[in-house]
């Protein structure tokens, strides 16, 4: 007869080996293939890039491109707005790339990446003829995400010596004219008009060209055009601003974060972008004018105004992209 | 009184052999499944992420208050520019060779009470084996009342608008 005391020990025995043993899958579970680790974080990347507008430390401000310091940038994503994915802001893909602001790895791993491993990435955007990109070449084993975007393009009010006439005046015999764009932010930031389309002078350049100039002024003989002064106002008030860049014919004269201080003669065509800055010294109900003055004119000479809105502007197709993530 | 007790060792052995059988079955069936189900379809996620935002983004307007590029495709019949576009946003890759993605585009309408379909595009060159696994993406286009286009199904409706189902199978081959 066996001692029942061997068999109660033995019985509790063996449960207790069966449990041990039962529990040693556990810490294997921590061992997965990286292919499945990195697919995913690439995955999670491009949503926030493709779907996600991102979001600046100060909700006041909306928009982390126009942010001067990379650490109140929360989180980097490349859309025009919420809601409106696939849809990419031509300004947050310049900031995005501009490894000169932000500095690859850091700034890139706290707000896109996230997570505490420090992985290397690879981040490519391909759009008509561009391409930008940020990070080394993969190794062999990565994991990759990509997806299909379109890029919003900038709209540009065009005035053409062959096809536009306003400046053709039986009484216009004299070389003094204005020109005066009008740029009513009301009237252009409108929430029924597409977000492909949709034009906010907060955020998006603003394009004025002038073609073929001696043809749209008038000018006849042997007169070259010079263009003397550029005047901005806001609701008729004179205002500093130096957040435009001036090209005529080709070359650049005036770059950003500078005015235009002498008379500069033109030949052919005068190409205005005016670029969104932080803290304008405009409101959002307010028109923007600027005003091309040619040779200094006294009251009374030729005045023209065009308004800068969606019936005169032109806006090109957009075209699709590809943005893609590596990740290792 | 002999105290025969062999039997009852036998059995003891034949009971921890069974026990130590069963634990052993138990390992081995945990060890499996660490790999879950949801992983295994990851790749096919993937895909039918990539067809839905190519054909998202083709269903963008051309300009303001124009017709997108689908709409376009389909209420026109251009099989040819739908494979145009959509072809290299699938294909195209900077990191590696070119994806060797295929798909196969068909239309899907109400007839009556019914549904019916046609094919629309049908890229040749590839045969199919039968073991590729396929994900399907779809979008709703809207065609507008006739004309039509004479390669557009006959039974559509002629008095108003319809939407058809534009449903694109991929795989890659």
């Amino acid at each position: 007869m066996v001692p029942i005391d061997f068999l109660v020990g033995f019985t509790i025995f063996i449960s207790a080996f069966i449990v041990v043993v039962a529990m040693v899958p556990h810490p294997l579970f921590a061992v997965q293939s990286a292919k499945i680790d990195y697919d995913a974080v690439a995955y999670r990347t491009g949503v926030i890039l493709v779907e996600d507008p991102g979001m600046p430390i100060s909700p006041d401000f909306p928009v982390w491109e126009q942010q001067t310091d990379p650490g109140n940038v929360i989180r980097m994503g490349l859309t025009v707005e919420h809601g409106s994915p696939h849809i990419l802001s031509p300004a947050k893909i310049d900031r995005f790339f501009d490894t000169g602001f932000f500095t690859y790895p850091d700034d890139y791993l706290r707000s896109l990446i996230f997570g505490d491993y420090p992985y290397s990435f690879h981040i490519t955007l391909s759009h008509r003829d561009d391409r930008w990109s940020v990070g080394p070449t993969p190794p062999e084993q990565f994991g990759v995400v990509r997806r299909v975007v379109t890029v919003k393009e900038t709209s540009s009010l065009i005035r053409d010596g062959y096809v536009h006439h306003e400046f053709h005046l039986p009484e216009n015999q004299t070389a003094d004219q204005r020109l005066t764009i009008e740029i009513p932010c009301p009237t252009l930031i409108d929430r029924s008009v597409d977000p492909l389309f949709r034009i906010d002078p907060r955020v998006d350049p603003l394009r004025i060209e002038i073609r073929n100039i001696r043809g749209y002024l008038n000018f006849t003989g042997n007169e070259t055009v010079a263009l003397d002064e550029i005047r901005i106002a806001r609701q008729g008030i004179t205002i500093p601003f130096a957040a435009y860049i001036l090209e005529i014919d080709g070359n650049e004269v005036v770059s950003l974060d500078d005015t235009l201080q002498t008379s500069k003669p033109v030949s052919d065509d005068l190409i205005f972008t005016l670029y969104p800055v932080p803290n304008p010294l405009w409101r959002q109900a307010d028109t923007i004018t600027i005003t091309f003055i040619f040779p200094r004119n006294p009251d009374g000479a030729d005045h023209q105004v065009i308004t800068y809105d969606y019936g005169t502007v032109f806006i090109p197709p957009a075209e699709p992209g590809i943005l893609e993530v590596a990740v290792w | 009184m002999v105290v025969r007790d062999g039997a009852t060792l036998y059995t003891i052995e034949g009971v921890a052999a069974a026990l130590l059988m069963i634990a052993t079955a138990t390992i081995v069936f945990q060890a499996i499944s660490i790999y879950t189900p949801g992983d295994t379809h990851i790749d096919d996620m993937l895909l039918e992420q990539l067809g839905a935002d190519a054909l998202a983004v083709m269903d963008m307007p051309r300009g303001q208050g124009d017709r997108t590029l689908l709409e376009e495709v389909v209420q026109d019949w251009r099989p040819d520019l739908f494979d145009a576009t959509f072809s290299p946003l699938l294909r195209e890759r900077s990191l590696a060779a070119e994806d060797p993605i295929q798909y196969s585009a068909e239309i899907s309408y109400r007839v009556g009470d019914g549904v019916a379909s046609v094919t629309f595009s049908d890229p040749p060159g590839y045969i199919a084996t039968g073991r590729d696994p396929a994900v399907r993406v779809t979008r709703w286009v809207q065609i507008h009342p006739p004309p039509h286009h004479p390669n557009l199904p006959e039974n559509l409706r002629r008095d108003r608008s319809q939407m058809v189902l534009l449903e694109v199978i991929l795989w890659r081959g």
